[in-house]
């Protein structure tokens, strides 16, 4: 579960996000949604604890970065939109750093590993240097190495550029995992159609702020528009600004 | 075309200044003044049990030509100007003339250094300081001036016939330095007059209706910068020079020295980025290997403690921009370990590194039979390893923290 509370922040001084507020529950997806710049990417950066709010609160399973950085790092992953790999480290040694790093069970985490590399088609790929893979090889390999851990809030950035179309089948496969095990994913998106049928509740951010937020149903009512898609609400939103 | 070139320089200026201010930074140079000392009074120490002897004036000449040869043309070209200037290629000469003047200036402050560092060895050469000394400075100048002049013509290669070539000159300058210090430098000075006179008066004739080559001149110069920013690089982390990495996989032996779980997490991780990524292992081979050499060479036992010494301490220096490697992978600020582990681990690697690198450093002098000098050096070298992890370092990392 990730609370935000009255999120003010950014980058120095000049704030990007005034007052940003909404809940992640457990056991549900949520789509973050909103024009380039709009700070969705400044939102995840608070999140991971990369920017320090200037102003509000952040709680990941109860946790907040500031009272136990441990045990609020141990309960969230992320997987960034450009893969940033270890130079130096081949992919099994990634996977091994990361069972060390969040102190996993050896044998369990390996046995998701490699189920997933599988799926991935990177299981034979495990003494290869990934940093000269693809992008979407990269990525992949960020994904296995998110959803190797145990936390309880996913965080994934723009999932679904750079990756093929069976890799984004396999990935929206195992976020349902995570979220039938009772675990809170947050996912920015630009494609809308997707975040649309897997997401159950949305963020819609315009200009660092919280433009409206809830489910499909309630957006609807929010913008009046009785049978639009997310598509056609998006396209509402970003209209009213210009008007 | 004169403006650009001043615009050039000043933005080059800058950028050198910030580079060389990290280069020389305090304790660096406070180890330059402590080497240049020791050098200074290891050369006057030679020069007074130097007698005449046949190969002293052809290794002289020698001595400066490599100095000679040293100074390429800064023409601070980039990559763009061969299709934004193109146009103007017959005008760009003028820039060149003033790229070749500035090149000329760090060359003729280092000859004329060298000029000065010669003077104690003319009387040994049975020269007298006050005839010879004023010819040599002013023959190597010459030959640089008229070195630059065929750099520049390289690249106008039209008209200018194949022997013209540096390689030549600098042949010639051998041999006429040879001469100078066997009889009388002057002999070397009229030889580089001839030479940059009728350069010089031909010089018209080689660049008119000369096409500059683009492609050269951007490669050469590209190739120049290369080189001053992989010795920045030595001192400083220079952005897009990162280095490689290579798997070595002969070294997984010594990766899995370190045990795998929690606790052991930045350790195990910093030991591959040592091994594996190319700007560390070889520079700290390197280093060790030089600095064992040098000091099996040297028989005073002080001097080998100071080296010891010294060469620990730059293998530490050079080790420590290991600690940032990490600082754009994002994964490294998710990890829920504990705050200090990273410098700990770090303090432990380099501690374990600098004292065999002080170990092989001692191992030196007891290859060359003195094993006083190789106590002297094994302490020495303990002693600065203890200093630069659990002194040195916290200090930089503090000072790291609050940037």
């Amino acid at each position: 579960m990730l609370e935000i509370q009255q999120l003010t922040g950014g980058y120095g001084t000049v704030p990007v996000l005034k007052n940003v507020s909404f809940t992640v529950p457990d056991g549900t997806i949520t789509g973050l949604i909103g024009l380039n710049g709009a700070g969705k990417s400044t939102t995840i950066k608070h999140i991971i604890g990369l920017l320090h709010p200037l102003k509000g609160t952040i709680t990941v399973a109860g946790h907040t970065l500031q009272a136990d950085a441990q045990a609020y790092r141990q309960a969230l992953a992320y997987v960034p939109e450009t893969p940033v790999l270890y130079p130096e480290l081949t992919l099994k040694e990634h996977l091994e750093l990361t069972i060390m790093a969040y102190d996993l069970d050896e044998k369990a985490a390996w046995a998701r590993a490699h189920d997933m590399l599988r799926r991935f088609r990177l299981d034979n790929k495990l003494d290869w240097f990934p940093d000269n893979f693809s992008k979407g090889m990269k990525q992949k390999v960020m994904i296995v190495a998110a959803f190797m851990t145990d936390a309880q809030l996913f965080i994934i950035d723009e999932p679904f550029t750079g990756l093929d179309p069976l890799a984004v089948h396999d990935l929206l496969a195992l976020v349902q995992a995570k979220k039938a095990a009772g675990a809170s994913v947050l996912m920015s998106t630009h494609i809308l159609a997707t975040a649309q049928q897997y997401a159950d509740q949305f963020v819609l951010l315009k200009d660092g702020q919280v433009r409206a937020d809830g489910t499909l149903a309630q957006l609807k009512q929010e913008f009046g528009l009785a049978d639009a898609s997310l598509d056609d609400i998006y396209l509402a939103m970003t209209a009213e600004g210009s008007r | 075309m004169k403006r650009l070139w001043r615009q050039r320089l000043k933005q080059h200026a800058k950028g050198q200044f910030k580079y060389l201010q990290l280069v020389f930074n305090d304790h660096f140079v406070l180890v330059l003044v402590i080497l240049l000392g020791a050098l200074l009074y290891g050369y006057s120490q030679v020069v007074k049990t130097l007698t005449a002897s046949w190969w002293l004036a052809p290794a002289m000449a020698l001595v400066f030509s490599v100095l000679l040869a040293l100074g390429r043309l800064a023409t601070l070209t980039e990559p763009a100007d061969a299709t934004f200037l193109l146009p103007k290629s017959a005008e760009f000469s003028q820039y060149l003339f003033k790229a070749r003047r500035y090149s000329l200036l760090l060359p003729c402050v280092v000859l004329i250094f060298a000029t000065i560092a010669a003077l104690p060895l003319l009387p040994v050469l049975k020269l007298s300081v006050l005839t010879a000394a004023l010819p040599l400075g002013v023959a190597l100048l010459l030959f640089k001036d008229s070195d630059l002049w065929l750099q520049l013509l390289a690249f106008y290669p039209q008209r200018v016939p194949r022997w013209c070539r540096r390689e030549l000159l600098l042949g010639v300058a051998f041999l006429a330095l040879w001469a100078g210090f066997w009889w009388h430098p002057a002999i070397a000075l009229a030889a580089a007059l001839v030479i940059d006179l009728s350069l010089r008066w031909r010089l018209g004739d080689l660049l008119a209706a000369a096409e500059l080559m683009w492609v050269p001149l951007i490669a050469a110069e590209s190739r120049r910068m290369g080189r001053i920013y992989r010795f920045y690089n030595l001192f400083t982390d220079v952005p897009g020079l990162g280095g490689g990495v290579k798997r070595r996989r002969y070294l997984d032996g010594l990766a899995k020295l370190v045990p795998r779980g929690l606790p052991h997490t930045w350790q195990w991780l910093f030991v591959r980025g040592f091994l594996r990524r190319t700007e560390f292992f070889g520079l700290y081979l390197r280093l060790v290997v030089i600095g064992a050499l040098v000091i099996a060479l040297v028989d005073q036992w002080w001097l080998v403690a100071l080296l010891a010494a010294l060469f620990t301490y730059m293998i530490g220096f050079q080790l420590l921009p290991l600690y940032q490697v990490y600082d754009e992978i994002v994964l490294t600020y998710l990890y829920p370990l504990p705050q200090p582990q990273k410098p700990q681990a770090f303090k432990h690697l380099l501690a374990v590194l600098l004292v065999i690198a002080a170990v092989v450093l001692a191992g030196g002098a007891v290859v060359s039979g003195h094993f006083l000098a190789a106590a002297g050096a094994l302490a020495a070298g303990l002693i600065v390893a203890v200093l630069v992890a659990w002194w040195y370092l916290p200090i930089r990392l503090a000072k790291l923290a609050a940037r």
